[in-house]
């Protein structure tokens, strides 16, 4: 059954993310299509952003050692949001999502590495709050007055 | 209930306990038989120590033996986990993973890590990452709730 749960807990890993950076994209799409005058977006790019994220994702698991940018961000962790984000503008050029404008697929480019930078800064103050709130309750718990056992039992 | 005491002129002593129920007085009995009446007993060259629960850091099982780490010593006990854990809850015990019981009044921080696990710095500087299943429980004695 460990299999079963580590594969799930890939899988769940994998879903949120898909979701989380096609937000992410569809949001600079979305800038990108209401800068251009148009207030339409396009169902078969927006699939196809879907795939890629799904698809980006699966690397980053299994090709790129399950490479998790919200956990630590060092050199390995830089090159790989650069190679995904580079990934990223590839599909978005051929795929013609800005329209193989030159200047947006190099902002879309540079906009998706800050995006990888952020995740692992929200995750990271996410932690640091919940380390701060951790050591104030294990101090908590240690001036707690321990009750002796025979009165506990009254 | 009734007492029923043997003596023997060969083999190993035991206690055995028959009981329906666990009720608070068998568990206060088991509890004063595991904690020898709330000290330790530590086994190191052949010798017997008693060692007093809050200088304890940790308990640690290695190949089905449980051993004791204070600050500057190591014993061996023939305590399980398991035992340990429940005769001194009240002493701030917690089962951490599947081979190790530490103090919580012994833990000099905590820092969270990724994937809801949590880095615990022993007294003597030594690290505990506590899974995420164990982090849970951990979180709840913190917060003071029940076990």
């Amino acid at each position: 059954m460990n299999w079963l749960k580590r594969y799930l807990y890939s899988e769940i890993g994998i879903e949120f993310k898909a979701c989380l950076y096609f937000g992410i994209i569809l949001f600079f799409y979305f800038l990108y299509r209401i800068k251009g005058g148009s207030f339409y977006a396009s169902i078969i790019i927006m699939t196809e952003m879907i795939f890629t994220t799904y698809i980006i994702g699966y690397i980053q698991v299994y090709l790129l050692g399950n490479f998790d940018e919200a956990e630590h961000f060092g050199i390995k962790e830089g090159i790989f949001s650069i190679s995904c984000s580079i990934l990223y503008t590839v599909v978005s050029f051929l795929g013609k999502w800005y329209d193989r404008d030159i200047k947006a697929s190099f902002l879309f480019f540079l906009y998706v590495i800050l995006c990888y930078l952020c995740v692992f800064l929200c995750y990271k103050i996410k932690r640091d709050a919940d380390t701060a709130k951790l050591n104030r309750e294990l101090k908590d718990f240690k001036n707690r007055e321990k009750i002796p056992p025979d009165e506990e039992r009254e | 209930m009734k007492v029923v005491l043997q003596q023997i002129s060969e083999g190993s002593e035991e206690i055995r306990i028959r009981y329906r129920q666990m009720t608070e007085q068998i568990e206060g009995i088991v509890h004063y038989i595991e904690g020898q009446s709330g000290k330790l007993i530590g086994m190191k060259n052949g010798q017997q120590f008693v060692i007093k629960p809050y200088d304890v850091i940790y308990l640690e099982s290695v190949e089905g033996t449980v051993y004791i780490y204070t600050e500057k010593e190591v014993y061996r006990s023939g305590l399980t986990l398991a035992a340990a854990e429940r005769a001194y809850a009240d002493e701030g015990y917690f089962r951490c993973s599947k081979s190790m019981v530490v103090n919580i009044y012994r833990v000099q921080k905590l820092q969270s890590m990724p994937g809801n696990r949590i880095d615990v710095t022993m007294d003597n500087r030594e690290h505990v990452v506590i899974s995420r299943r164990y982090a849970k429980e951990l979180r709840n004695i913190l917060k003071g709730e029940m076990r």
